[in-house]
């Protein structure tokens, strides 16, 4: 299963708005589709990892999602390249980053921890004679950060200026929230069979 | 920002606010056949006090939102934000449509790329925030959408940029067609002094004018449609996103009307040629550099609006680092939850094995409510109305999870707080509407039922029995939908 295959042979992902009922279901669709292209790739002796399958199922909900959304979002079309090369990055900084900016009340750290991983642009900008630092410059350097660790985030937000990071974030915002929901849907479906079949709980 | 969301006001008062109303007695004249009363005394107080017109600007920004008067009837259109406003435009200036359309193509192709945000409406969250969302893709050349969407805005491009330029020019010919950009400057030119400050069009300003109507008919749409929590949701936090950001719009155009009341000189029109035309205001360098500067800013505040619609919890900051740090955490947030629910359809599943899915369809569906409050911020994102029903099936999965979780990984640690407000926060839902719950039920159960029925549709080996105790469940399932 390939993404990038995914993404330029399914017809109807180009459809969907990210807040519609109709992304959901194209998102569910390919969820499936992609979970049963996992299972059976990965030989039922191999994937017994939780791990292993934890991550499986993680691709196959980006790519669903990727698919599903289409090709018009930056975000979307690198998601879907980056998860056609195996990506090896994604679940590296998803581990690295949410110590740094799981508060969302104290704004140093998220400095400091942005400081460690980007040394050398960092260095660059203190070498700046910091005798003024007015509230605008401090202003500035602080939406600097957050526009950096926006851009981590997002997908593809590398070669993006911020104004179109913006964009490209309230969408893969919306995106994902779609996508969660979904996810619950099915998690709901699939745990609440076992209950059923069993009256005693 | 220039005027915060011209949602409600009729065409000709977006373009107005975005000019800051320094349109001379003439045009004000012309203009007031067509406008509202209330519009029109706003249009009348430049010349005027500069505190006054700040002061009507104001009070008509708020006084004429309820009552958009123009094209009443295509606010009912479909939602298409084309349609829409080309349905105003048309019963507002007639013969601008046609003689504008040439130039407002060229002029808004750069900025308003959105064909494919017309999907956005089908969400009616996303309405005003679609219309608002400027060369959000497509302008990078993605997939052809470039290519439709001139055709699809170049006409109703021509409605606000007719209306500018009608009341720009400030003539005595209203009904006038203003053919090229090149003649409009040209009369600016003859009525420079006459013109007040002279400023050149603003193709972000004219995306605002657009989408003063096109807002409101999609906000009327969105009362209209009945697409469950997100409807509600977002009707609610974008009144209350409304009603702030018009207390800032007025006190941001009674800034900028202090700065451009005053001294009536005007400054030589330039040909707006090319693509985007952005009008240097008063007291403000007028080089290329900080006019393009200008215009990114507002774009950017434009989406910051629109993110701060989205992101709960965000409508009581104020600047933008503070913003940025809170969506960074919420979308941290969301790709954590993606990640654990992924742990935890894993875990559910040992060996992945989804085809037994229509067996597993049953009676979970009118429960299917409950998940969707599974968020971050329950409390405050959309639907959180909605109640979990069965509070032991929602506790025992989640209890299971965390343990699952808990030995694994690190990352966990910042979802427990999340899922122990989850937890408390059960407990006020479990008396909540259950009429709501049938609703949402209903709602997913299509969604569900239609994807499970395509999956049986693709997979052929799904046993007889099992299909019987299928049909069978979705009975109950309806039943209990009714109660």
């Amino acid at each position: 299963m390939s993404a990038s295959s995914m993404l330029s042979s399914s017809s109807s992902s180009s459809q969907p708005a990210p807040g519609s009922k109709k992304f959901r279901h194209t998102f569910l669709k390919n969820l499936l589709r992609g979970l049963r292209k996992g299972a059976a790739a990965a030989a039922s002796s191999r994937a017994m990892t939780l791990d292993e399958r934890r991550i499986a199922v993680r691709r196959a909900a980006d790519a669903a999602l990727a698919t599903a959304r289409g090709a018009a979002p930056r975000w979307s079309r690198s998601l879907a390249a980056e998860l056609s090369q195996g990506r090896l990055l994604r679940p590296r900084r998803d581990d690295a980053q949410p110590a740094a900016s799981s508060s969302s009340g104290c704004k140093p750290p998220p400095a400091s921890k942005m400081l460690r991983r980007i040394p050398r642009r960092r260095r660059v900008i203190r070498a700046r004679p910091k005798s003024k630092a007015t509230a605008s410059d401090l202003a500035r350097v602080m939406a600097r950060k957050r526009a950096r660790a926006l851009r981590e985030i997002v997908p593809g937000g590398r070669g993006m200026d911020e104004c179109t990071l913006l964009g490209e974030t309230l969408d893969y915002a919306v995106s994902l929230k779609a996508q969660i929901e979904a996810m619950q849907l099915l998690l709901r479906t699939l745990i609440q069979a076992p209950k059923e079949k069993n009256p005693s709980t | 920002m220039n005027c915060g969301p011209p949602d409600q006001l009729p065409p000709a008062s977006a373009p107005s606010c975005f000019l800051n109303l320094n349109w001379n007695q003439s045009m004000a004249a012309a203009a007031g056949d067509h406008l509202d009363p209330a519009l029109s005394s706003m249009v009348s107080s430049p010349a005027s006090n500069s505190t006054a017109a700040a002061a009507t600007d104001g009070l008509a920004l708020h006084g004429i939102s309820p009552q958009p008067q123009y094209g009443g009837t295509p606010l009912s259109s479909p939602p298409k934000l084309n349609l829409s406003m080309m349905g105003q435009f048309h019963h507002y200036q007639p013969p601008h449509v046609g003689g504008a359309g040439p130039s407002g193509l060229p002029i808004l192709e750069n900025l308003m790329p959105m064909g494919h945000l017309d999907q956005f409406l089908a969400d009616p969250g996303f309405a005003e925030r679609a219309a608002r969302l400027s060369g959000f893709d497509g302008h990078t050349g993605g997939s052809g959408y470039g290519g439709a969407v001139p055709g699809q805005f170049g006409l109703p491009d021509a409605g606000p940029v007719g209306a500018l330029k009608e009341l720009e020019l400030g003539n005595g010919r209203d009904e006038s067609s203003v053919s090229d950009p090149a003649s409009a400057s040209a009369e600016m030119a003859l009525k420079g002094p006459s013109d007040g400050n002279a400023k050149k069009r603003k193709a972000s300003g004219k995306g605002k004018g657009k989408d003063g109507p096109g807002s409101t008919a999609a906000k009327d749409l969105a009362k209209d449609e009945s697409s469950g929590k997100r409807c509600k949701s977002a009707d609610e936090s974008n009144g209350a996103e409304d009603n702030s950001s018009k207390g800032k719009a007025a006190q941001s155009n009674s800034e900028n009307g202090g700065k451009k009341q005053g001294k009536d000189t005007s400054k030589p029109p330039e040909p707006p040629k090319d693509y985007i035309h952005v009008r240097a205001r008063r007291g403000e360098a007028t080089d290329s550099h900080s006019l393009a500067e200008r215009v990114r800013r507002e774009k950017i505040s434009q989406r910051m609006k629109l993110l701060q619609d989205l992101v709960p919890g965000c409508n009581k900051v104020v600047g933008k680092a503070v913003m940025l740090d809170e969506i960074i955490n919420y979308v941290q947030s969301l790709q954590r939850q993606v990640e654990f629910l992924s742990m935890k359809l894993a875990t559910v599943n040992p060996q992945l094995d989804f085809n037994n899915l229509p067996n597993l369809l049953p009676k979970d569906i009118h429960q299917s409510c409950g998940p969707l409050q599974n968020s971050h911020f329950p409390l405050e994102t959309s639907g959180a109305p909605l109640p979990y029903l069965n509070q032991t099936h929602q506790g025992s999965p989640l209890g299971c999870s965390l343990t699952n979780g808990m030995d694994n990984q690190s990352n966990m640690h910042p979802l427990d707080p999340a899922f122990c407000r989850q937890m408390n926060s059960q407990h006020p839902f479990l008396n909540g509407a259950s009429d709501a719950a049938s609703q949402v039920g209903t709602f997913w159960q299509d969604d569900l039922q239609s994807v499970v029925h395509m999956d049986i549709g693709q997979n052929q080996e799904i046993p007889a029995t099992s299909s019987n105790s299928y049909n069978g469940s979705l009975q109950t399932v309806h039943m209990k939908m009714e109660l």
